[in-house]
């Protein structure tokens, strides 16, 4: 049987209201006519129901400098490239702005920064534009992601948690689970899950101790994906880090995509998905790889996005609509 | 007419609740209401039994003193609503029955005495919905907002359309990927189960709903902010859709919010809450049972179902009535 290829589900962009207000007082009494791009931070959730897309929230803290990620949401880190015209913001080079960024997830792969920190693998782009006298907002989305040379394909189809671990194991898998991420100042979207006597849930940098018997050892993830055949796109810059650092050792490994779902008071992790992935080494490799994540449009079309807020932010609208 | 009483009512109100002391002792069994020592222990024990609510610090420069910094307000997100009210009229008065009171003010009060303005414009909303009913059922997946042709915003959504089109770029790398799974094959059709086993993503509205503590009222006080299906914010009156029809411009009001920028939030009007938790716990007493104030917001978030009774939020557990 030929092996399938892995597929991603994308993110989908999230924003809140107060992001726009925000990046409004920003324009008009920090930035000016400044363009030069700003770090900004959004988050993910692995707890979501089913049918809800894979989303990426950035809200009004986004330009906190002390990002506080809300509590079992994972931080990810973002730029934000706000143009004075929508002239620039449509001329813009997108492509170099994608590949700016790929190339400084792959530097961060390369050096080991993001082995050690594995949050700089969650990066995004932002490119807006608001036109602040009609409060309409021009925005485009890109989540980087290195594509290997050759397709990653699953040597295995996805099951869910229950069918691939025992109901022992899952509870030990939850406890772990608790006390690593206890032990972390916040969430941490990437980790180790080995599997011996006992299960136990460890930092990626630990791999290292692991080479010998690696076959032990599975690839975690926080998935916001929601969908039972596919994991979500935090998994492929991931698998683009596990190809470079050991991918000379490991050529099939164990994915575990952790959805941490409750409902009714009732906690449920059995709805994550396991699956066996074969990809080729990336040890070699001396440029950055291409770069892909664009974010599509309402027509599934690679364009901005637009929104228009004057109902709720034009005093002239406000004023008008309270009688 | 009554939203403007309620909006003037608003500004009173956030004057009074600067002059308002904060509420020490616990008379929540007496009265209702809770202090903010309260408020907080139920949060807790909401967060510790749904994770998808959170505790949240809220914008610095709106912090509230008698609440911890980080424990200022509860939040969920992103929470699914897949149909509109009309769409789902007689689950609305099963909800009514359970906090209906037998004298005048009890929490459904106004389904009794409408106005005759709200009467007529409601019957003709009803009917005007009923044409729109068949095709709404068959797929949920178009772009464009249906069924609110008095949005004057309309117009100039069409025209972006178009204008957008001017923006779109060809020859990225993203259109030849093929590991990136397009979601738009994956959504999932309400009507036909023709997928089978294979979950889908569904097109459809989400809120993020806050509950805050109300000072002046001493009781939670619930929060709405809604997104259509292609995640831009509704206007108020697509979320109006979303309301119990009985409630609107009644029990539901666009404020400012306590601790959040951004405009106006939907909110719950709170003026009747501690009144109804009162009779709620009265009830519970009755029945031989003893209500803790840790599981009063979990109360709390079942009898405002019956203001939002499509907004699929979590509020756990069932607990004996």
């Amino acid at each position: 049987m030929a092996n399938k290829a892995l597929q991603f589900a994308p993110f989908s962009s999230f924003l809140d209201a107060g992001f726009w207000h925000k990046l409004s007082d920003n324009k008009l009494n920090i930035y000016g006519l400044d363009e030069s791009p700003k770090p900004i931070h959004g988050f993910y959730f692995n707890g979501d129901p089913v049918g809800v897309p894979c989303r990426m929230n950035v809200e009004y803290t986004a330009f906190d400098e002390i990002s506080k990620t809300p509590t079992r949401c994972f931080k990810t880190v973002g730029t934000l490239h706000n143009t004075n015209t929508i002239d620039s913001f449509k001329e813009c080079d997108k492509k170099s702005l994608l590949e700016q960024s790929g190339k400084q997830i792959w530097e961060d792969i390369v050096s080991g920064k993001a082995v050690e920190d594995p949050t700089l693998l969650s990066r995004f782009l932002l490119l807006t534009y608001a036109d602040l006298k009609k409060y309409v907002y021009y925005y485009w989305f890109a989540f980087p992601c290195l594509c290997p040379p050759l397709d990653i394909s699953m040597v295995t189809t996805p099951v869910t948690l229950d069918k691939a671990f025992s109901a022992e194991q899952i509870k030990l898998l939850e406890s772990s689970y608790d006390r690593f991420q206890s032990s972390c100042s916040s969430f941490v979207g990437y980790f180790l899950i080995t599997m011996d006597t006992e299960v136990q849930v460890q930092e990626v940098k630990c791999m290292d101790k692991h080479l010998a018997d690696s076959k032990k050892v599975t690839f975690g993830f926080a998935d916001p994906c929601t969908l039972d055949g596919h994991p979500g796109w935090p998994l492929r810059n991931y698998l683009a880090l596990i190809a470079q650092k050991w991918g000379d050792n490991l050529s099939e490994i164990q994915v575990l995509c952790f959805r941490d779902r409750s409902k009714d008071g009732v906690r449920n992790i059995t709805s994550s998905l396991v699956f066996t992935v074969k990809f080729t080494s990336m040890k070699e490799l001396t440029e950055c790889p291409k770069c892909v994540g664009w974010e599509k449009n309402e027509r599934q079309k690679l364009g901005p996005r637009i929104v228009n807020l004057s109902s709720s932010m034009d005093p002239s609208k406000l004023a008008a609509s309270a009688v | 007419m009554q939203n403007m009483i309620n909006a003037v009512k608003g500004t009173a109100l956030g004057m009074a609740e600067y002059l308002t002391p904060v509420l020490k002792e616990s008379k929540f069994k007496e009265t209702g209401v809770i202090t903010p020592e309260e408020f907080l222990a139920a949060g807790d024990h909401i967060v510790h039994h749904c994770p998808t609510w959170q505790w949240s610090a809220g914008d610095e420069s709106k912090t509230k003193p008698y609440l911890p910094k980080d424990k200022q307000f509860l939040i969920t997100r992103n929470v699914p609503c897949y149909k509109r009210v009309k769409q789902v009229d007689n689950h609305q008065e099963e909800q009514e029955k359970v906090i209906e009171e037998d004298e005048d003010g009890g929490w459904v009060d106004t389904h009794h005495f409408p106005g005759s303005g709200v009467n007529a414009t409601s019957i003709q909303e009803a009917v005007s919905e009923m044409t729109l009913d068949s095709k709404e059922s068959k797929g949920s997946s178009s772009s464009q907002p249906k069924g609110d042709d008095d949005d004057d915003d309309d117009e100039d959504d069409d025209e972006e359309a178009m204008d957008m089109e001017a923006f779109e770029e060809s020859g990225m790398l993203e259109d030849k990927d093929n590991a990136t799974l397009n979601p738009s094959t994956y959504e999932r059709q309400e009507s036909d189960g023709a997928m089978g086993g294979e979950s889908g993503i569904i097109q459809t509205r989400t809120y993020d709903l806050n509950i805050t503590y109300d000072k002046y009222y001493q009781t939670p006080r619930l929060w709405l902010y809604g997104y259509d299906e292609n995640r831009k914010p509704l206007t108020v009156n697509q979320m109006y859709e979303d309301f119990s029809q009985d409630h609107i411009k009644k029990t539901v009001t666009m404020e400012a919010h306590p601790h959040l920028p951004g405009p106006p939030m939907a909110s719950v009007h709170p003026c009747r809450h501690a009144v109804v938790m009162k009779k709620i716990i009265q009830m519970v007493a009755e029945g031989g049972g003893d209500l803790g104030v840790h599981v009063y917001l979990m109360i709390f978030l079942k009898f405002v179902q019956a203001v939002i009774p499509t907004i699929e939020y979590d509020y756990t557990r069932h607990f004996i009535m």
